[in-house]
């Protein structure tokens, strides 16, 4: 099976790369989408270098430590990539910014999001979804971080105990786990 | 709920994302966050994200019926979201005439600067003088 991406504009006849994922499905997404995966860039840049007969599309660049369903969720995200990934400059802005982060799955999606896009070195995507899943923890309790991290506390009881009361505030307004 | 299997960079960068509140409960979630949180490189990082976010007016004035001192905070970018931080302010007391704030906000450090003498005219006495340092997003305070 493949994916093919649509070309909203046939008459420019952009060039189509086509990506290999770890379950072996194949995807040909357009040059100018590909390359915002910089690990790809290079691959195809490499490649470029190495045979210069060879044409991008008939190129397969393996992604071995992407599935095909996080591919495709990053696909989509590249096509309607905002304009700026600059920090909102109003509460507003910030909203809607939140709202759209809040839209990409639970935090384990977040996870395998975020792994990809690190693998691919797709730094906009970074951004994005490395705020998604801050935004998801900012209201958690310590226990369900050190769970999602999957981290163990060594403190001692007492000094925690201590600090819990010192620190009150911040243990206010907490979500349930 | 399987754990996050995320390298260490990419855990610092979440992290430094989040408001000072979670930092400061998140500091119990083991030893090694919590000094990280110490860190200049991660507490730059954090400045970056938020010190463009949230830009906030710190008002400091008595209240005309109470008497009271009150300190409020006005987010720049949003109208009607000015807050009264409820917040008790170091070394304010009765007895003060006026609280200066000095050199508005460095980094989400306030400069506190108590002058007494200077309203009533008498002359200025140093040892009267208190100076400290503030930070009301951590309700830390640091006298000089």
């Amino acid at each position: 099976m493949s994916n093919t991406s649509e070309n909203p504009n046939p008459s420019s006849s952009s060039a189509k790369i086509t990506l290999k994922t770890s379950d072996n499905e194949l995807f040909e997404v357009e040059e100018a989408v590909a390359m915002k995966f910089c690990t790809v860039k290079q691959y195809f840049e490499d490649e470029k270098d190495n045979d210069v007969a060879a044409r991008g599309s008939s190129t397969v660049i393996p992604l071995p430590n992407v599935h095909s369903a996080v591919l495709a969720r990053l696909i989509s995200y590249c096509k309607k990539l905002p304009q700026s990934n600059a920090v909102a400059d109003n509460h507003e802005e910030e909203e809607t910014k939140k709202k759209e982060r809040k839209q990409y799955g639970t935090p384990g999606d977040l996870v395998d999001l975020i792994s990809a896009a690190n693998y691919l070195d797709f730094k906009e995507g970074l951004e994005f979804f490395n705020q998604a899943l801050a935004d998801h923890i900012q209201n958690k309790s310590v226990e369900y971080v050190r769970k999602f991290f999957g981290i163990k506390g060594d403190f001692e009881p007492h000094e925690e105990e201590k600090y819990r009361e010192e620190y009150a505030w911040a243990f206010e307004g907490v979500d349930e786990d | 709920m399987a754990s996050a299997n995320l390298p260490e960079s990419l855990v610092e960068d979440i992290l430094s994302r989040l408001p000072v509140k979670s930092l400061k409960r998140f500091v119990f979630v083991n030893k090694s966050w919590s000094t990280l949180f110490q860190n200049p490189g991660f507490i730059a990082k954090h400045h970056h994200y938020f010190s463009q976010k949230n830009l906030t007016l710190l008002v400091s004035h008595r209240d005309c019926i109470t008497k009271n001192s009150v300190l409020s905070s006005h987010p720049v970018s949003n109208d009607n979201g000015s807050l009264d931080l409820n917040m008790e302010i170091p070394f304010f007391n009765d007895d003060m005439q006026e609280l200066n704030i000095l050199c508005a906000c460095i980094n989400g450090v306030i400069c506190l600067y108590d002058h007494p003498f200077l309203i009533s005219n008498q002359h200025p006495n140093d040892d009267l003088n208190r100076i400290a340092l503030w930070n009301p997003a951590i309700k830390e305070f640091k006298e000089g």
